[in-house]
């Protein structure tokens, strides 16, 4: 749909979320920082099928502390709050300056570096728990690499990936 | 504190005019007392307490840059 149908927002014809909920999205992330008397800015973005909110202040690294453990709350609670129930909105993905990317990126190359490691001493190895999206990232990762194989281990917080010699 | 718990857990809840919080003040350690109808339980506490677990993650944020302990606990 980009036919326009009228005067209002035309740059937003292709958002999917509707500009209310974002708002109410928003507003909620920023009630969240106040309450938590964090120093941190927010603005969000729609980009294809996701919607994006950045977070980013001094008080950045207490948000990423712990393999970005506030952060994935929030966006899980957040999630919880808008989605669950309506999944025909698109996902809500908090990020903080490009957080997520550095992150994947530090990942493969965990995978890379653990892979070797296996593959010299041919045992397997386990990580460190991680979330589903991460280990998504790790599964892949590994997946390129030949004479390694990946399973997922464990129970909702506490599944981690073990790397096998194949 | 309090408020942060009543924003989320209002949000969460199909009744939010149940939610009702209590903030009992110690010296290092402040207990949030959570409140919610019985049917909005597991709302706020999630599968495999996810979401219990979250908004504690919070707290502890809130707690490291405040010098202070929250401790939510949901009462039935």
């Amino acid at each position: 749909m980009t036919t326009e149908s009228g005067p209002a927002n035309p740059s937003n014809e292709r958002a999917e979320m509707p500009a209310d909920r974002l708002q109410a999205i928003v507003q909620l992330c920023r009630d969240i920082v106040r309450c938590l008397k964090l120093d941190l800015a927010i603005d969000s973005q729609a980009v294809s099928g996701t919607t994006c909110i950045n977070l980013s202040g001094p008080d950045r690294p207490l948000l990423l502390a712990g393999s970005g453990a506030v952060l994935n709350s929030m966006e899980y609670l957040v999630n919880k709050v808008f989605r669950i129930g309506r999944e025909e909105y698109p996902a809500i993905v908090l990020d903080s300056d490009n957080y997520r990317q550095h992150r994947e990126a530090e990942l493969v190359l965990l995978a890379q570096m653990a892979s070797e490691k296996v593959l010299a001493q041919q045992k397997p190895l386990s990580l460190q728990p991680m979330t589903p999206k991460e280990r998504r990232i790790v599964h892949l990762a590994l997946a390129a690499i030949e004479g390694v194989r990946s399973q997922s281990q464990g129970d909702g917080e506490c599944r981690s990936i073990t790397i096998y010699p194949s | 504190m309090k408020e942060l718990v009543e924003i989320i857990a209002k949000a969460l809840v199909d009744n939010p005019e149940q939610v009702v919080v209590t903030e009992v003040e110690g010296e290092q350690t402040t207990v949030l007392e959570l409140r919610v109808a019985p049917s909005d339980l597991g709302k706020v506490i999630g599968k495999q307490g996810r979401t219990a677990r979250c908004i504690r993650t919070l707290l502890g944020a809130a707690g490291m840059k405040l010098k202070k302990r929250f401790v939510l606990e949901i009462l039935e």
